[in-house]
């Protein structure tokens, strides 16, 4: 366990080093000052019929959904990052040759990675929840935004798990489109098999809807744990069947995780 | 023997990396495994470490079968092309090193401050990776490398990048080390500079061993350098 928390500290220094968190966190604060002036603006200038607390509660669910997409990305870039740097410096053979084995070095680089991302979504919520709050004089803190933030671990956690996993094999801007390709392919099936019943998803079964049912069967449900995410930070009645849901991803992201290590095991460095 | 291979095979697709490769090396001497680039001497370092999966074959690394996490409790490697975070000090890559071999507090503090000062750069112990010369990385890789005391130091291409005082500083070490008990296997073409310090040597062509010895038995008073162009020549 001790080497998993060396890698894992590892990781977060060596991307912390690389300013990639600080160009993201300067990105996120534009985009969040844009949205308190356009706040502002609309509180001098337009809003009359509107409560205050209602336009910032749309606010926050706006820059929510952009700090979503934005953490995706970001999952991908540290997933896919943190390996291939490795791999690509020479690194990766020297961390082998440690007494470690292949499973805690890639927990750890898992783990590291997944660390990094959560820091920068959560002080972007802090960030955001504070620069809302200044502008329309009301603190606008919710417990349900902690409970979204959580949810959002998981489908960040196998974002980065896919990225890492890509980046074994595919130089880093490949590794980057194959797991942003990947995501979008496992949303879509996710978005459509979970409105159907199983006797829809199972009729007229061709190629792609064949492919797309067993992406959706093996892998753990992005968007369902996202969508349970958003309804909480955004307050609004989500279809996602929890329980269901969780017993699921209780037996795909175990299997996904032991795959990549499967993978890695047989992978020469 | 400390290092142990049984007729070990490695394929690359259709090229045959290792052929039916058998090598014995023994505690407390300085062995080199000699060979031109390309015949076999990385791979075979790499299936040591675990790095790459033998086909067939034996393989043991102090006791251990090699490639497991035990196996690499007391041995140390240095790649060819030491590279480190740039933004780490010196003294950073020999705590990592020492911390990664599960060294901590006090005994982690002083095992560093004995690896820089062995190796001539205690000085430069703040100085950031990316500040180093080349000479000056390849020795904090060294003194990385004996953090922790290591039974077996495994060393790929040592010389390369070192100027002729590196290279006669690093004889010297190498020699002190093997006075010290450590084991060193140098993975090398520097023919010269492997017969100042070696005890035994072998030599690998394609991924065959084409012979494997005492270095005062096989070679004697004459060259080390020729004795390996009589043998891969007519190999």
């Amino acid at each position: 366990m001790n080497a998993v928390i060396l890698v894992c500290q590892n990781t977060i220094q060596k991307e912390w080093r690389s300013k990639a968190l600080l160009f993201l966190f300067v990105i996120t604060f534009i985009i969040l000052g844009i949205l308190t002036a356009g706040l502002s603006y609309f509180n001098d200038n337009i809003l009359t019929e509107y409560s205050m607390e209602a336009v910032a509660t749309k606010a926050l669910s706006m820059f929510f959904i952009f700090l979503n997409v934005w953490s995706y990305l970001i999952s991908t870039y540290f997933g896919a990052g943190t390996v291939r740097s490795d791999s690509e410096q020479g690194v990766m053979a020297q961390m082998l040759s440690f007494p470690i084995s292949r499973f805690e070095y890639l927990l750890g680089r898992l783990l590291g990675s997944w660390s990094l991302v959560m820091a920068y979504y959560l002080m972007s919520l802090i960030l955001a929840v504070i620069g809302i709050s200044l502008t329309v004089g009301k603190l606008i803190l919710s417990f349900k935004l902690f409970i979204g933030l959580m949810l959002n671990a998981i489908p960040i956690l196998v974002v980065i798990a896919l990225a890492m996993t890509f980046a074994l094999y595919l130089n880093m801007i490949q590794a980057f489109i194959s797991t942003f390709l990947l995501t979008l392919i496992l949303v879509s099936a996710n978005g459509y098999f979970q409105e159907t019943t199983v006797k829809v998803a199972i009729e007229n079964l061709g190629v792609m809807k064949g492919l797309g049912l067993i992406l959706y069967i093996i892998f753990p449900h992005i968007s369902s744990w996202g969508d349970l995410a958003n309804s909480f930070i955004l307050d609004i009645e989500h279809k996602v069947p929890v329980l269901q849901e969780a017993l699921h991803l209780a037996v795909t992201l175990p299997l996904l995780l032991a795959m990549i290590w499967a993978l890695f095991r047989k992978k020469e460095v | 023997m400390i290092i142990t291979a049984k007729n070990l095979t490695k394929k690359y697709g259709q090229v045959l990396a290792l052929d039916n490769f058998s090598l014995e090396v023994s505690e407390g001497r300085c062995f080199a495994l000699l060979g031109k680039n390309g015949a076999g001497k990385t791979t075979f370092v790499k299936s040591l470490l675990g790095l790459v999966k033998s086909n067939s074959g034996e393989l043991s690394l102090c006791g251990e079968k090699a490639g497991t996490k035990e196996s690499r409790k007391e041995i140390s490697y240095l790649p060819e092309k030491f590279s480190f975070y740039p933004y780490y000090t010196l003294e950073g890559v020999c705590e990592f090193y020492g911390k990664m071999k599960g060294l901590g507090g006090s005994e982690l503090k002083s095992e560093v401050q004995k690896s820089l000062d062995r190796l001539g750069i205690g000085n430069l112990a703040q100085k950031k990776v990316k500040e180093c010369s080349k000479g000056q990385l390849q020795r904090t890789g060294i003194a990385a490398t004996l953090v922790g005391s290591p039974k077996l130091l495994i060393l790929d291409e040592p010389y390369s990048g070192l100027d002729p005082v590196g290279v006669k500083e690093l004889q010297d070490l190498i020699i002190e080390l093997k006075n010290s008990g450590i084991t060193i296997f140098l993975n090398s073409h520097g023919l010269d500079s492997i017969q100042k310090v070696c005890d035994d040597f072998a030599i690998v062509d394609d991924g065959k061993l084409l012979v494997q010895g005492n270095l005062k038995e096989l070679v004697g008073e004459g060259s080390l350098l020729d004795y390996f162009y009589e043998k891969v020549g007519k190999a």
